[in-house]
């Protein structure tokens, strides 16, 4: 069985009991990210949508490389791999809005 | 999370490194990431100011968004110095460094957020914000050890 690493942006880390990496086993980005929600349901809905998809505001890279583009949630996952989510980090002082 | 002012300490040659950046941008907005320690009690030590790349697809004259490979690029650099990503920084080109709309319907609880500011007859300022359990922006003591926190445009 695929085991990877998910690695866990500060933000989310209160829904997970404070952990920074997760070990899990999936064979692909969709199945891993299922299986963190499964083990911390507190995740629900803030990485993955409603309708199971990845959420707008956050990417998740493979091994370095954006998911999104890549096979998404179908992308293959090495066994010893390491994902990671990354939140869009935005602002700005908006004046033209 | 409790509404505890956090203190926020930044090594004045990692702030200057923001704001020269901030300069080098204009006129449109910089931004990059803080690399330190948060010690759960209070208190932030920011140890690297990093910039990046602003992936914004609106204008970047008034919004910045982190590019997300130079995210993870800093993730890591911070795990191999023994850090991690505590904070946000960015730029206001011609307005205060006071969280904007913008600002905080996109900011993430549990980071610090550290604004350049540069508003009209103003010196360039810096200051630091968090968001509290009511989900607005309150702000950090900001030090920086050798005193300085603004320098002249």
């Amino acid at each position: 069985m695929t085991s990877a690493t998910l690695r866990l942006p500060t933000p989310l880390r209160a829904f997970c009991g404070g952990q920074d990496e997760v070990t899990l086993e999936g064979a692909t980005v969709g199945e891993l990210l299922r299986a963190l929600e499964r083990e911390h349901p507190d995740l629900r809905g803030r990485i993955l949508d409603e309708n199971g998809e990845v959420r707008r505001f956050v990417n998740v890279f493979v091994d370095g490389a954006n998911a999104r583009g890549n096979g998404g949630l179908d992308a293959d996952v090495r066994d010893g791999s390491q994902l990671t989510i990354v939140p869009a980090v935005a602002g700005g002082s908006g004046r033209s809005r | 999370m409790d509404n505890r002012t956090v203190q926020i300490e930044i090594d004045p040659d990692q702030l200057a490194r923001a704001i020269e950046r901030s300069a080098a941008e204009l006129p449109n907005e910089a931004c990059g990431l803080l690399l330190g320690t948060d010690h759960g009690d209070g208190r932030v030590v920011v140890e690297r100011v990093e910039p990046t790349r602003n992936a914004t697809r609106e204008p970047a004259a008034d919004t910045f968004e982190v590019h997300p490979e130079d995210f993870v690029r800093l993730d890591g650099l911070a795990r191999e110095l023994g850090l991690d990503v505590v904070g946000v920084w960015h730029s206001h080109p011609d307005s205060a460094a006071i969280p904007s709309r913008t600002d905080t319907e996109r900011a993430w609880p549990g980071w610090s957020y550290l604004i350049v500011g540069r508003a009209a007859h103003s010196d360039v300022h810096a200051r630091s914000w968090r968001l509290d359990a009511t989900a607005r922006f309150a702000e950090e003591r900001l030090l920086a050890p050798r005193g300085a926190v603004a320098v002249a445009s």
